[in-house]
């Protein structure tokens, strides 16, 4: 097993992360835990076991029946990226577990380790559609998290709550489901295609029947618009827990179906139409943040938290990222697929703080309300922060290409970033205090160092894209 | 291109799946498709080996649902009579309603629904011809018809039956996983073989377990009540009880008749309501 190695840099964080959930949740609750939460624990740290060895099973060896011949193996460079943004999403992940209570937290405690443990699989599984079916089950989780939530409605209702918070949650964890399933049928008909047509001409059409299934696919399982508004009950219903996590997986899954399945010579791609399908999405998510309502605060049901910011607008703003690094990873080579995997690290990373500063910028902190400003600037791609570097590389190799696609692009960026100006105008500068469930220390250390961790991304931007493209280059021709 | 015994018996389960709404039918229909597609595949494939694995999924995912449908019907007004007075008297409505508009179903509905998964038929005959993937002919019309039967049962009852958006999701994972095991252009491990099926597990257990949870919740797995609540139907026409711990919200004109008591996140009491086994 030559990739054992990575297998354990990778499984040892995970692992470490399952073991330390169950002993934290059973340390602090085992006198009131339920005997069906236990049950349910316990079942979940098997799986999440199970999971593991799958994930070691999967190394080396494994030679991508499905997709043999057309190169899609995973190389070092790809393997190296998929970990970091991995272990940026575990950082989200247990950012927005964090803050969770009650119900919300059991549901967050056991998504977190099962999810990263099938996210670990599919990064290191080399056969594609095993990567996909991984992807599948993180979804079918992340799904499953939404709609518990309803189940803990149910059990802990609070007195007088109106019954259309639980249709709302149902309505949105049942759409959670059936895009997550959905996307998933495109992206393995696409794996399909793009594996039996990728090194012939024969059938060309139906190549291009691959990228198209491919783009569409991959966009339906990010939550791009129009199938955004399928999860609007999502987002205004479920817990933040749930929400970090659809905001930080999304767009992992994204690029990691790209890396996965991109070694197509691109000769034989529609290079233009896939501009369009980066473009629209970028346009697509400023209209819709456009649309977002403003009236100054917003709460999901259930949180103890009341956030300044509406959920869909920060979905937008991920969807505007995924758009510039589909574009750039499918027209820019080299320097787009750098710009476009420090554009993925940057994402994992900004959500959280965005999140985390939100939280408690209500209240008039100054100092949250500079992390909420740094996470958004990041998350827009401005300088001088991490989110720059990569959408200006991709940027500046695209300029060359041309099209009126680059102008909407810019238009759907333009109209998020005008979005956020008006939200931060009327957010209230003092009021009453939100209280999270979470100590004012820990949120002043997560927030420091996501700030800091901002800004030296900028300095180490350069190197970093210069070793990113080296790397890429053999891999890209 | 002929028909053989697996293709009509695709074509029996996919209509089947179209036309009804019964939890118990939806099941036998499913178990009907899913046959027919490891037949096909018996046939397709040199090896057994993948079909076995079809056959021994379908028969778990199938047991799992069937339980799940049989606990449900076999909840009934006992279980309702040992509730509250007013959970009863909702409950009560909430029957008299489906009855109602059960009664108002006359043939032309029923009828529409079975010439719509015929048509669903007759459109895969075309698509298989127009858009063939690259597969057999066999496979390619039995792989349509699965997934119209899928795309069929989503667009007409998937928004409002959970029984039926689960089915679909997991025909429509069928679909492609046969496309999968028949196109694949190499033989396919035993663990992608083994992730194909545990994935379509996983959907049903997610399904049999929201199913539970919300006649525990609602005496009722229904979606509509849930949503007609949402879409803000007034109390007169029903009303909605969700039983949770010791305490349960009911609408504003509604009088409470249980004490509030302490039902602390942290205590967790467990009060669910058991869905009672047998009759």
């Amino acid at each position: 097993m030559g990739d054992a190695w990575f297998a354990w840099l990778l499984g040892l964080p995970v692992g470490g992360a399952v073991v330390a959930s169950l002993l934290i949740y059973f340390g602090r609750r085992v006198k009131s835990t339920s005997s069906r939460a236990r049950l349910e624990v316990a079942a979940l740290g098997c799986v999440s076991a199970g999971l593991l060895l799958a994930m070691m099973v999967t190394l080396g060896g494994q030679e991508g029946t499905l997709v043999a011949g057309a190169g899609f193996e995973f190389s070092p460079l790809t393997r190296l990226m998929l970990f970091v943004i991995n272990i940026s999403l575990l950082c989200a992940l247990f950012g927005g577990w964090s803050r969770a209570a009650g119900p919300e937290r059991k549901v967050s405690l056991w998504t977190i380790p099962v999810t990263s443990s099938l996210l670990a699989a599919a990064l290191l599984a080399q056969d594609g559609l095993i990567s996909i079916l991984f992807l599948l089950g993180a979804a079918l989780v992340v799904a499953a998290s939404a709609c518990v939530i309803p189940t803990g409605v149910f059990q802990d209702v609070p007195e007088g709550e109106a019954p259309i918070t639980a249709g709302k949650r149902v309505a949105g964890g049942l759409k959670h489901l059936s895009i997550a399933v959905i996307g998933t049928g495109l992206l393995v008909v696409a794996v399909l295609l793009l594996s039996r047509y990728g090194l012939n001409l024969e059938n060309r059409g139906l190549l291009q029947l691959g990228v198209g299934l491919l783009s569409i696919g991959l966009l339906v399982r990010a939550g791009a618009m129009p199938f955004a508004n399928a999860a609007s009950d999502l987002v205004d219903a479920a817990p933040m827990p749930a929400m970090n996590l659809f905001g930080a997986v999304t767009p992992a899954v994204l690029l990691v179906g790209l890396l996965l399945l991109l070694p197509v010579e691109r000769t034989l791609l529609a290079g233009n139409s896939t501009a369009w399908v980066g473009a629209i999405t970028v346009l697509l998510a400023g209209v819709r943040a456009v649309g977002v309502r403003l009236p100054g605060r917003y709460s999901s049901a259930h949180d103890n938290v009341t956030l300044p910011i509406p959920g869909e607008l920060v979905s937008a703003t991920i969807a505007v990222q995924i758009g510039w690094a589909l574009t750039g990873l499918l027209l820019a080579y080299e320097a787009g697929a750098a710009g476009a995997l420090l554009l993925a690290v940057n994402l994992s990373l900004a959500v959280p703080l965005t999140i985390l500063s939100a939280s408690r910028a209500a209240g008039g902190s100054r100092f949250f309300r500079v992390g909420l400003a740094v996470g958004v600037a990041s998350l827009l791609g401005l300088p001088p922060l991490g989110g720059f570097t990569g959408t200006l590389l991709i940027a500046q190799a695209t300029a060359n290409l041309g099209g009126f696609w680059v102008a909407i692009m810019l238009l759907g960026s333009m109209l998020v970033a005008a979005k956020w100006l008006a939200l931060t105008r009327a957010m209230p500068t003092q009021g009453e205090q939100s209280s999270p469930s979470t100590p004012l220390q820990t949120d002043l250390i997560l927030v420091s160092v996501l700030t800091l961790v901002q800004f030296g991304l900028l300095a180490l931007t350069s190197p970093m894209a210069e070793i990113v493209a080296a790397l890429a280059s053999p891999w890209l021709q | 291109m002929q028909i053989t015994l697996p293709l009509v018996i695709i074509a029996l389960g996919s209509v089947a799946l179209v036309a009804l709404r019964d939890g118990r039918l939806l099941v036998a229909a499913l178990l009907l498709q899913w046959s027919g597609l490891a037949l096909l595949l018996l046939d397709l494939l040199p090896d057994a080996r993948t079909a076995w694995i079809e056959i021994t999924v379908a028969v778990v995912c199938s047991a799992v649902l069937a339980w799940t449908v049989w606990a449900l019907h076999n909840s009934g007004i006992e279980h309702v009579a040992s509730a509250g007075e007013s959970h009863r008297a909702s409950w009560m409505l909430r029957q008299e309603r489906r009855s109602r508009y059960a009664r108002q179903e006359g043939l032309a509905d029923q009828a529409l629904l079975w010439v719509t998964a015929f048509a669903g038929g007759v459109a895969g005959f075309g698509l298989s011809r127009l858009y063939s993937l690259g597969g057999s002919d066999d496979a390619m019309l039995a792989f349509y018809w699965i997934l119209l039967s899928a795309a069929l049962s989503l667009l007409v009852h998937g928004a409002r039956d959970l029984m039926k958006l689960g089915v679909g999701l997991l025909v429509l994972v069928n679909a492609i996983a046969f496309l999968v095991e028949t196109m694949a252009l190499g033989e396919l491990n035993d663990l992608t073989l083994g992730l194909l099926g545990v994935c379509r597990l996983m959907m049903v257990l997610l399904i049999s377990y929201l199913l539970i949870v919300l006649k525990i919740g609602f005496f009722d797995a229904d979606l509509d009540d849930i949503f007609d609540a949402r879409a803000g139907i007034t109390a007169e026409e029903m009303a909605i009880v969700a039983v949770g711990g010791e305490t349960g919200y009911y609408y504003e004109d509604e009088e409470e008749t249980e004490t509030d008591e302490e039902s602390s996140i942290e205590e967790e009491t467990g009060k669910t309501q058991e869905v009672p086994a047998g009759g």
